[in-house]
């Protein structure tokens, strides 16, 4: 869905996207552009002078990026980069069951999985020799048994289009999986099941009226407390082809979906651009 | 306009950064769509004052 905020100046204009973004990569991406614009789709896409910022999948991203930029430097070239949320502790978002339910309703499942593919978004298309991860494994390293979650798949979408942005220079045997910690092979396995089989259902009207009627509605969420209370952790590890290894943890106290965006927002909006290309920092 | 300003924010980080600048001297009239890593330290720096630590061991 598109829904257009309006115009900040006479020459840059504001649109809100629903988690387009592979086909807003295919109609813009270094497309010629009339008009500068500024896409956002749910938290997502900003654009300022014909750039665009995917901006979701944060601690996924800027965290792999910054463990293989620092084992590249040591050791060589990467090629396996694996992450796991350890801990998560928060509440579920009303609007972010709508966005879900409104992208099936909209695109066909066809559409969906080919956007939801690991290097759908990337400009390069797959590293020549990269070797897929398995959806469940065990590794010691990240806490045991690990299997899916349900950003597994997003997540991982943008990380490799990451590294097909930055030209493949993380090594044409790099690969990337997102996981979360469930302990157990039974866990992790049934996680991997459920999942593909919620997605499934999902694609019949009568299970999404009721996942509509019973699941948070959008505006609904956590309160203070429950936002406060919450907690994230994920941990990242990569290995290089030296047998070097590293990883990078990413931590906050506090409700990463809802808190956490609050302050983002909050810590990025002290600054204030005129328009005309001059800028405001009211420091961070 | 919070969600706005933020976007307009991110952008004026990412013009500071040297993948930043390859973006901007390469479209001139195209359009990209850039993913939030290539912002490198900016962002970084913003998110542990928001609360979101970044632990690096290598």
């Amino acid at each position: 869905m598109w829904i257009s905020l309006g115009r900040l100046h006479g020459n840059c204009k504001y649109v809100l996207a629903n988690r387009r973004i592979r086909q807003l990569i295919l109609k813009y991406h270094e497309k010629p552009a009339l008009a500068p614009s500024i896409i956002i789709p749910s938290c997502g896409l900003v654009h300022l002078r014909n750039i665009k910022l995917i901006q979701d999948s944060i601690p996924s991203d800027l965290g792999t990026n910054f463990l293989i930029s620092a084992l590249q430097k040591k050791y060589g070239t990467v090629n396996m980069v694996r992450s796991s949320v350890m801990e998560v502790k928060g509440e579920l978002s009303g609007g972010s069951v709508s966005t879900a339910l409104n992208l099936i309703e909209i695109f066909s499942a066809k559409e969906l999985l080919a956007a939801y593919k690991a290097f759908a978004l990337s400009p390069t298309g797959r590293p020549q020799n990269g070797v897929p991860q398995p959806p469940v494994v065990y590794d010691e390293r990240l806490g045991g048994w690990l299997g899916p979650w349900l950003m597994s798949e997003t997540n991982a979408a943008v990380v490799c289009r990451t590294y097909g942005l930055l030209g493949g220079i993380w090594g044409d045997k790099f690969s990337y999986r997102e996981y979360l910690t469930w302990g157990s092979w039974l866990y992790s396995r049934g996680a991997q099941i459920g999942l593909g089989s919620m997605s499934a259902l999902l694609m019949f009207p009568p299970i999404r009226w009721l996942a509509r009627k019973f699941a948070p509605g959008s505006g609904e969420g956590p309160d203070e407390e429950a936002m406060k209370n919450g907690k994230f952790t994920m941990k990242i590890v990569a290995d290089t082809d030296t047998g070097g290894t590293g990883s990078i943890t990413i931590f906050s106290n506090c409700d990463a979906a809802y808190l956490l965006t609050g302050i983002k927002s909050i810590r990025f909006s002290n600054c204030s651009y005129d328009g005309r290309g001059k800028w405001f920092d009211f420091g961070s | 306009m919070m969600v706005v300003e933020s976007g307009l924010t991110l952008a004026h980080d990412l013009e500071k950064t040297e993948i930043g600048k390859l973006f901007f001297n390469k479209v001139q009239n195209q359009t990209v769509l850039l993913t939030p890593s290539l912002m490198g330290e900016s962002l970084r720096e913003r998110l542990e004052k928001g609360g979101l630590h970044f632990s690096l061991d290598v």
